[in-house]
């Protein structure tokens, strides 16, 4: 009985998570050519997912799109996710996003994904401790660093901060991604503000 | 008879004087009768055709104030100052992400950046020149019509952004038909947006393009450094002109050796019709800036010029990286009198090369326009931003850059914290409850000194920016809600600009009755309480330096803001950061953030991002702004020597024949601006100069002199400076003279600067000597009101030689000329390598060197009418007829290399300086052989 349970709380482990692997990486190719991709792996046997995204085979490489200004330090957003992440977003780890349902957003292809070791980090030293740090909270415990999507608008300029993707590591045998939504810290529907009463 | 002999008389002396005064006038002494000169070399020579330089040849020289009159005409001459850091950052981050080495990825990515803007830029104005793209309007206000509407339309509503999506696809349309010919192009995109063959640059303009990497400033900038040039510098340029390596390169050298990090190109449009370019060059410009944004984004060409790296350049921001600069005094974009133009120019102070201590380290600036009056007229041409001081061009970038990116830093900063600030305050309390937590604090009986102190700051700071009545910061705080480069600021995180001043407005009021109530009450008043304002902020105490004591008293703690039993009013992240430790705390922290905010929009446009094109600054010429907000009149000068000299005619007409003893001497002062009004249009803060109006300043004069039999007169004057030495006096006793005004607003030197207008009247009185003895004599000749010619000559002599005198003011006048390179270096190589003092006047003239520049513009003639440069000119004075016009009239015999035998040809010209240059076509002739050659014209 107990191992019945254990197996069924394992099998709904495995169905919350995403049977896929996502990285943001540059990379040079052939002839040379520098570029920035996203690069999806799936589990052989839940090829549905890359299908729907590659086309074809379980891993593909999605070049990722203009993101107007991002080398430099013109947008807000991206300074407030580099140097200040924590204090203008946090992530919802009870909403977590299955994979049909993040599946649209990533066959849009007007994102990109940061890491503390993104080219687009003007802000901070590149894969610093203290972003390293503050990334990390957006992901449970025992997650790789996340990747942060950040979608684009129809200008390609960083618009919001919409989920993190979280990366079972690999040691573990399985290809997971967890997505989790993300929200500006200082809307008003956040209820988690610290605050003291003044006197 | 009597009368008879009386106008004989009156004939001859002014006859004679007219005589003595075109001859004393100006140095004349060297007039000779005939001019010869032989050339060393038997062909003219000039810039090798496959010169580095080709086509740039051109050298534009002003004073200051035909640079102020220049300032709004379009530049044909630009520098592209591109910074690689970003490139830089990029390529750093690739190679760690890839476990390359940093360094050679590094400096790669830096280069193929410089070539890539180089690169594109260069096929941008290649296309434009051959009528490939078309002009886009600069100017889309509503009372100038252009053609194309749909353009109009939707670069309006995307608040000219290139990467609005609707601006976007219609720039794509237009550069998808660029490798078209002209014909195809209009017929393609007239159905678009009523393109015509207007909207694109005909052959006629005969445009070419040249770009240059600069590895030193040197004589091709001289405009930058000198107005005019001497045949010594004339010589240096030649050297240069000769061996441009030294000092340039091609835009697309990859020498390693380059600085692609802090990079200065010269790019140069030739064109042969100037005044068509002077019609389309603004369009031409703002097409270009246009184009340039968006092919470096969306078309292929970025591709061809790097394929390493253009798939991740795109996403740079290469507006961050690129400013322009117009060479000389031209412009980009037409100067105006509104902050975009003061805020943009103003970087100029960044590019000293003591850059810091500026206006924008302010933190309460005094506003663009203000610091214009301020510093008012100014040098130029005079190389004050010290490009000269630099052994390398990437040297003087480097120091500009540096301080830009430095003060741009702080600019954003201070939205981006005040915007945190406000965003987490505003977002946690409301106004009210902010100041429903003040009160128990205050009021509550028992306030240390420190608390007391915070109140008195937190009072003393809300009214510092937040009272209408005193005004010191208010209006300007609530106009930043309405300034369209503020609104055009993107707030993807947190509140917009208009929430936080609207936050800080309902802060101000909410906070009004608590810090009236303790004003009025005697919370500040307490015996034995002295408030301490050392804790005071920053910005508070630079607004109240001069009337409250600041300095921190040894013995006393150094202030920090009270901390309540129960913790921090409001915290915020992981690890936590203090956001204000009270409720006053965060009171006092929105009024610095609002305080932050408006520093920040007096120079929104230089410093935050703003515009989706590179910046364009008129940084070597600070008269486009000083013209444009009419702070100087490049004309005033001459005007004034004009109407001076039509009264000293008056002077001569009324009084200089008899024996009256008066003088009215007149003098202009100039326009002052004293301050400007500031007007919102529009969303745009512009600026109009209040004037103190030109007053003309008079001073009746009596000039007794000999008629007293002693030599003394009397000056009651207003305005103390009488330039000329008609009055001059000798062995005046301080006793006699109260003390002089200052000097008005002309300048002598080209370094002047000019000085506060007088105010104090001046008078001298009692016995002095008077210099002028003519015409103290003069008025001794004749009876009562008998007609007095040598006072008459004496005071006609003295109208012309002051208007002489004022026209060749060297820096009030406007002058300039143009220098063409391969004249310079043509006269270099044929004089053997030493230009002469004389070839200076021809070379300014625009011709080549002769001995004098008549013989220059024959030269020039002969070879633009029959197509050989002559060996030979020798010309001699021919007069037809008797009169002053006929010693203007010559004839000059030219040998020419092609043929035995000479050309005759008779013109007219002033060898002085070359004007009343005419020929007399009909009556060329030749001999020997060379009667086929004037047949034979080109």
């Amino acid at each position: 009985m107990k191992w019945i349970l254990i197996l069924s709380l394992l099998t709904l482990y495995i169905d919350q998570s995403q049977a896929f692997w996502i990285d943001s990486r540059p990379a040079i190719d052939s002839q040379g050519q520098i570029s920035q991709s996203v690069y999806l792996q799936c589990r052989a046997d839940e090829g549905s997912f890359c299908q729907a995204l590659c086309q074809k085979g379980d891993t593909c490489q999605i070049p990722e799109p203009l993101c107007l200004g991002c080398g430099g330090t013109s947008s807000t957003l991206m300074r407030a996710i580099f140097s200040r992440l924590t204090t203008y977003f946090e992530p919802a780890f009870s909403g977590e996003v299955s994979g049909q349902d993040v599946l649209p957003f990533l066959k849009m292809k007007n994102y990109v994904l940061l890491s503390p070791q993104s080219i687009y980090n003007y802000y901070r030293p590149w894969n610093a401790d203290d972003v390293l740090a503050q990334f990390a909270q957006f992901c449970p415990e025992g997650a790789e660093a996340p990747l942060l999507a950040v979608i684009l608008d129809s200008e390609s300029q960083p618009n919001d901060l919409v989920y993190a993707f979280c990366r079972v590591p690999s040691e573990l045998a399985l290809m997971e991604t967890r997505v989790y939504p993300i929200f500006p810290k200082l809307n008003k529907k956040l209820t988690e503000l610290k605050q003291q009463p003044l006197f | 008879m009597r009368t008879f002999e009386n106008l004989q008389k009156i004939g001859m002396i002014v006859g004679l004087t007219v005589a003595v005064s075109m001859t004393s006038i100006g140095s004349w002494a060297q007039m000779s009768a005939s001019s010869s000169v032989n050339s060393p070399l038997s062909s003219p020579a000039g810039l090798p055709a496959n010169s580095l330089l080709q086509p740039f040849n051109q050298l534009r020289f002003a004073n200051r104030a035909q640079c102020a009159v220049e300032s709004e005409l379009p530049t044909t001459s630009i520098f592209a100052i591109i910074d690689g850091y970003n490139a830089g950052r990029l390529s750093a981050g690739i190679a760690k992400s890839l476990g390359l080495p940093v360094d050679s990825l590094v400096t790669s990515g830096m280069q193929d950046f410089r070539l890539a803007v180089s690169g594109v830029q260069s096929q941008i104005l290649e296309k434009m020149l051959r009528g490939k793209l078309p002009l886009l309007p600069a100017d889309l206000s509503e009372g100038l019509p252009t053609n194309l509407k749909n353009y109009k339309t939707r670069a309006l509503a995307c608040g000219e952004n290139v990467f609005c999506a609707d601006l976007q696809r219609y720039l794509a349309t237009v550069w998808a038909q660029s490798h078209k010919s002209t014909r195809e192009i209009v017929a393609a995109l007239q159905p678009i947006d009523g393109f015509t063959a207007n909207n694109f640059i005909s052959d006629k303009l005969g445009g070419k393009a040249s770009c240059l990497y600069l590895k030193k400033f040197s004589p091709f900038q001289a405009p930058l450094q000198a107005a005019e040039l001497q045949a010594s510098e004339l010589n240096q340029l030649a050297e240069v002109a000769l061996h441009p390596e030294t000092v340039v390169t091609s835009c697309q050298d990859q020498s390693p050796e380059l600085d692609s990090r802090n990079a200065a190109l010269q790019i140069d449009v030739h064109v042969a019709d100037e005044k068509l370019w002077n019609q389309i060059g603004f369009d031409f410009w703002n097409s270009y800036k246009i184009y340039l944004s968006w092919a470096l984004r969306y078309s292929s060409d970025l591709q061809g010029w790097t394929p390493k790296f253009a798939q991740v350049f795109r996403s740079l921001d290469f507006e961050e990286s690129l400013v322009f600069m117009p060479n000389g005094c031209r412009a980009m974009t037409v100067p105006r009198c509104d902050n975009q133009t003061l805020a943009m120019n103003a970087i100029r102070e960044l590019a000293k090369k003591s850059g810091t201590g500026t206006e924008f380290d302010d933190l309460i600036p005094k506003g663009a326009e203000n610091n214009l009056v301020e510093r008012g007229a100014r040098a130029v041409n005079n190389d004050f931003l010290g490009t000269g001081s630099y052994d390398q061009a990437s040297d003087w970038v480097a120091n500009f850059r540096k301080n830009f990116v430095e003060t741009r830093w702080i600019m954003k900063n201070k939205v981006f914290n005040a915007n945190q600030t406000m965003t987490v305050i505003a977002r946690t309390y409301s106004p009210e409850n902010l100041v429903e937590n003040i009160e128990p604090l205050l009021l509550s009986g028992a306030v240390d000194q420190s608390t007391r102190d915070e109140a008195a700051y937190l009072c003393l700071e809300w009214r510092l920016s937040s009272d209408k009545r005193l005004d010191f910061l208010r209006s300007d705080i609530d106009r930043v809600a309405q300034l369209e480069s503020m609104l055009q600021i993107k707030s993807q995180v947190g509140l917009t600009i208009a929430e936080q001043v609207t936050y800080f407005q309902k802060l101000s009021e909410a906070l009004r009755p608590l810090c009236t109530d303790l004003e009025q009450s005697d919370f500040f008043r307490r015996e034995g309480y002295q408030t301490n304002w050392s804790g005071l902020e920053p910005w508070a105490k630079e607004l109240t330096k001069t009337s409250l004591p600041q300095d921190q008293n040894s013995s006393s703690p150094v202030f920090s803001p009270l901390r309540p039993v129960a913790g921090p009013a409001l915290v915020l992240g992981n690890p936590e950061v203090l956001i204000c430790a009270n409720a006053m705390d965060c009171a006092r922290k929105i009024f610095k953030a609002a305080v932050d905010l408006y520093a920040a929009s007096t120079y929104a446009e230089a410093f935050l991002p703003i515009s989706s094109t590179a910046a364009s600054a008129d940084v070597f010429n600070p008269y486009a702004e000083l013209k444009a907000c009419k702070v100087y009149d490049p004309w005033f000068a001459k005007n004034r020597v004009r109407k001076i000299f039509v009264a000293d005619l008056f002077n001569t007409a009324l009084v200089g024949w008899n024996s009256i003893p008066l003088y009215l001497d007149v003098d202009f002062r100039a326009p002052k601006v004293t301050s400007f009004n500031q007007l919102m249009s529009d969303g745009k803060l512009k600026y109009d100069p209040n004037i103190q109006k030109s007053k003309m300043t008079k001073t009746l004069i009596a000039d007794f002199g000999p008629l007293l039999g002693a030599p003394c007169a009397i000056q009651l004057s207003p305005h103390a400076d009488t330039p000329f030495n008609f009055y001059a006096f000798q062995g005046i006793s301080l006793n006699y003279c109260k003390a002089k005004a200052e000097r008005g607003g002309v300048v002598n030197r080209p370094g002047d600067i000019a000085s506060a207008d007088p105010t104090d009247a001046s008078v001298c009185a009692g016995c002095t000597l008077n210099f002028v003895a003519v015409a103290g004599a003069a008025s001794s000749v004749g009876v009562g009101l008998g007609f007095n010619p040598l006072k008459f000559g004496v005071y006609l002599f003295r109208a012309i030689y002051r208007f002489y005198k004022g026209n060749q003011d060297k820096t009030n006048i406007p002058r300039g000329y143009e220098l063409r390179l391969d004249q310079v270096v043509d006269a270099y190589q044929r004089y053997g390598g030493n230009i002469p003092e004389f070839c200076v006047l021809p070379l300014s003239q625009g011709f080549k060197c002769f001995q004098d520049v008549c013989s220059s513009k024959v030269a020039d003639y002969v070879e633009r009418k029959f197509g050989s440069f002559p060996t030979k000119v020798s010309w001699r004075n021919s007069p037809r007829a008797g009169g002053v016009a006929a010693s203007h009239y010559k004839m000059a015999v030219v040998k020419m290399p092609n043929c035995d035998g000479s050309i005759t040809v008779p013109f007219t010209c002033n060898e002085r300086s070359g004007a009343d240059w005419g020929v007399d076509k009909i009556h060329i002739s030749a001999g020997g052989n060379c009667l086929p050659v004037i047949r034979r014209r080109p």
